[in-house]
């Protein structure tokens, strides 16, 4: 309640221009408490969504589909190529955008336009955490997202211990089939593997152009595929792929359909992710439910 | 004669490009009354009874204004560069595309922004630079190859034009396969053919290179049209046919690749524009150079107005505009006028 009325207090005073250094090194030039952000993923909508901050959004992107609630919101078109137009008509008092998944020419057309966006680099898996604690100062709700992350690191602590004397399967994770591309070292999904009880095929670091030999040569337990309909489709694919079709992973049927929303998202959900991994690799250990 | 007729058609084209202008400042994914646009646009040197919103301002005046300015300046500059390499080749077929320099051009963007020098906002500057570099590499490589005895005769240019288009085309690939997922993302978006709304600075370095190429494009203007009657014809007449040549390469490099560096791939406009305008005016190159500079500007405005609003939120690549204004246009012209204008 005290919060709150100091809330009001401030909120009648003249506004205070704040200054925060985001995750590229630029310096930010903030009016007072956002009131009107437009995040340019879908990761960082989820983020303010998770930090209670759901009602400043005022626009998201067209890949948006995370919390329900974004249904209402005004699109402002794709992250690679944001409108313009419409995001100035939405006055917005902050953009969140990040490094990886935004373009840097969206950084300089916005600051040409004298609305200020804070960048992220939501990579790996210290990234997110550093992402949302820095989303939280910048919007000033520093508190939730230390409790949000508290949330996330126990969730994943605890299945972490379910798993950690349990075999780690050799796990590969393909983001697209033709042309192969997988997931390497140095990303969010590498350590959600490695934390789910598993261990990646994979030794290069980003998302590497892989050869098909590579993938014969290191063999993995388990293969999952990243679809956006994870129900739509069987996994039976690569059964009807050569080479595919040899490999001991796939005529043993370990081959897994993940929802790409969840796991390739660097957001809130990545605790979501490790526990639906947990359960691929090792669905004994989950007999029990979560605790 | 010829000068009244110059200015009747330079006259005509500056007020199509002037409403063009007007045109693709007034229609937007977002709705803005025409009394508003004037308001914005006038309001800041005579008072009227008009009201608009600050975004609805900042979206006319640095949105849409250098986004057109943008579009015409590199409508111009590929146009320009079309007009150049058709005269000097006396080929209709020829155009930056069909000669490669747009694919050295591209090449020489891609390695800019791939080594990270064409990144921040001196960088930017420099990629008209990097397109230059390219488009000139690519140039000098189909003049060399095309070159017999000295002369630069047409079947060897066009088989030298594909050869060079489709070597940079492959090095463009082959730089996009060894690069990671992130990064291609950016090339390929690049490559596209996308118009943004840049910084004035960057719109600045682009017409400063068009303009130097236009000014040295026209100045070999009469000589020209004395080498389209033959080479040794114009020889007889204190013409250089090489100097000439050289010029034209040069500064069509030039253009195209301040034009390619700020757009990506936009086809169609290089071959379309000033062969529409020589089936519409003569082939006279004083009056088709100029005429071509114009023209090109309007019709890649008015493609980049359809490309920001045909589905909007969401903005198509232009490249695929001037493709569908452009084939149908350029099939009915070639039809019903070919043979009154290439005997």
């Amino acid at each position: 309640m005290w919060a709150l009325s100091i809330l009001l207090v401030l909120s009648g005073l003249p506004v205070q221009a704040a200054t925060f250094v985001d995750m590229a090194g630029r310096r930010v030039e903030v009016r007072g408490l956002p009131r009107r952000i437009i995040p340019l993923t879908p990761s960082l909508t989820e983020v303010l969504f998770a930090l209670g901050a759901g009602d400043a959004v005022v626009g998201v992107t067209d890949q948006d589909d995370y919390p329900p609630e974004v249904r209402g919101k005004t699109r402002v078109g794709g992250g690679l190529d944001p409108n313009l137009e419409v995001i100035l008509t939405l006055r917005p008092d902050l953009v969140l955008a990040t490094v990886d998944s935004n373009r840097w020419d969206t950084f300089l057309e916005l600051e040409r336009l004298k609305i200020p966006v804070f960048g992220l680099k939501p990579a790996g898996l210290k990234g997110v955490f550093t992402s949302i604690q820095k989303i939280g100062e910048v919007v000033g709700r520093p508190e939730q997202a230390e409790g949000l992350i508290v949330t996330m690191r126990r969730r994943m602590a605890a299945i972490s211990e379910k798993v950690k004397s349990l075999s780690r399967p050799r796990v590969l994770y393909v983001v697209w089939i033709d042309p192969l591309i997988v997931a390497g070292r140095e990303t969010v999904i590498d350590d959600l593997i490695r934390i789910a009880g598993g261990e990646n095929a994979v030794r290069t670091s980003g998302f590497p152009p892989y050869g098909l030999e590579q993938v014969v040569a290191h063999p993995p337990d388990v293969i999952l595929l990243g679809s956006d309909r994870p129900g739509s489709e069987d996994g039976t694919l690569l059964r009807r792929l050569p080479a595919w079709k040899e490999m001991r992973a796939v005529r043993e049927g370990a081959v897994r359909l993940v929802d790409t929303n969840v796991m390739h998202r660097p957001g809130p959900r990545i605790a979501e992710a490790v526990e639906l991994l947990a359960r691929l690799f090792h669905p004994e250990a989950f007999s029990g439910g979560v605790p | 004669m010829m000068l009244v007729r110059l200015l009747t058609v330079m006259g005509t084209l500056t007020a199509g490009l002037m409403t063009a202008v007007l045109l693709a400042l007034w229609v937007g994914t977002v709705r803005i009354g025409a009394v508003q646009i004037m308001g914005i646009l006038l309001g800041k040197l005579v008072s009227i009874p008009v009201s608009w919103s600050e975004a609805h301002e900042t979206i006319v005046l640095s949105v849409r204004l250098p986004r057109a300015l943008l579009a015409g300046t590199v409508g111009s500059a590929l146009a320009l560069a079309g007009a150049g390499f058709q005269a000097i080749s006396r080929n209709p077929l020829a155009d930056p595309y069909v000669l490669g320099v747009s694919s050295g051009a591209a090449f020489g963007v891609v390695m800019g922004i791939l080594t990270g020098l064409g990144a921040g906002t001196g960088g930017v500057l420099l990629l008209p630079l990097f397109g230059f570099a390219g488009a000139l590499v690519a140039a000098v490589a189909v003049y060399g190859i095309a070159s017999v005895d000295g002369r630069l005769p047409i079947q060897t240019l066009l088989l030298a034009g594909v050869v060079v288009s489709l070597f940079f085309a492959s090095a463009i690939m082959l730089a996009s396969a060894l690069v990671r997922a992130e990064e291609l993302q950016r090339v390929v978006f690049y490559l596209m053919g996308h118009l943004r709304a840049v910084s004035y600075p960057t719109i600045g370095a682009v017409i400063g290179c068009v303009l130097m190429g236009a000014t040295l494009i026209y100045a070999q203007a009469v000589p020209l049209n004395l080498l389209s009657a033959g080479e040794e014809a114009a020889a007889q007449l204190g013409v250089e046919p090489e100097r000439v040549k050289r010029i034209i390469f040069l500064a069509c490099s030039l253009v195209t690749g301040a034009a390619v560096s700020a757009s990506g791939a936009v086809g169609f406009v290089g071959l379309m524009v000033p062969h529409a305008v020589r089936l519409c005016l003569g082939p006279d190159n004083r009056l088709a150079i100029p005429a071509s500079l114009l023209a090109g500007a309007i019709f890649l405005i008015l493609a980049d107005t359809v490309a920001r609003t045909v589905a909007a939120p969401t903005e198509i690549p232009v490249g695929a505009v001037t493709a569908f204004l452009g084939a149908p246009f350029f099939a009915v012209l070639l039809r019903t006028r070919y043979r009154s204008v290439y005997p």
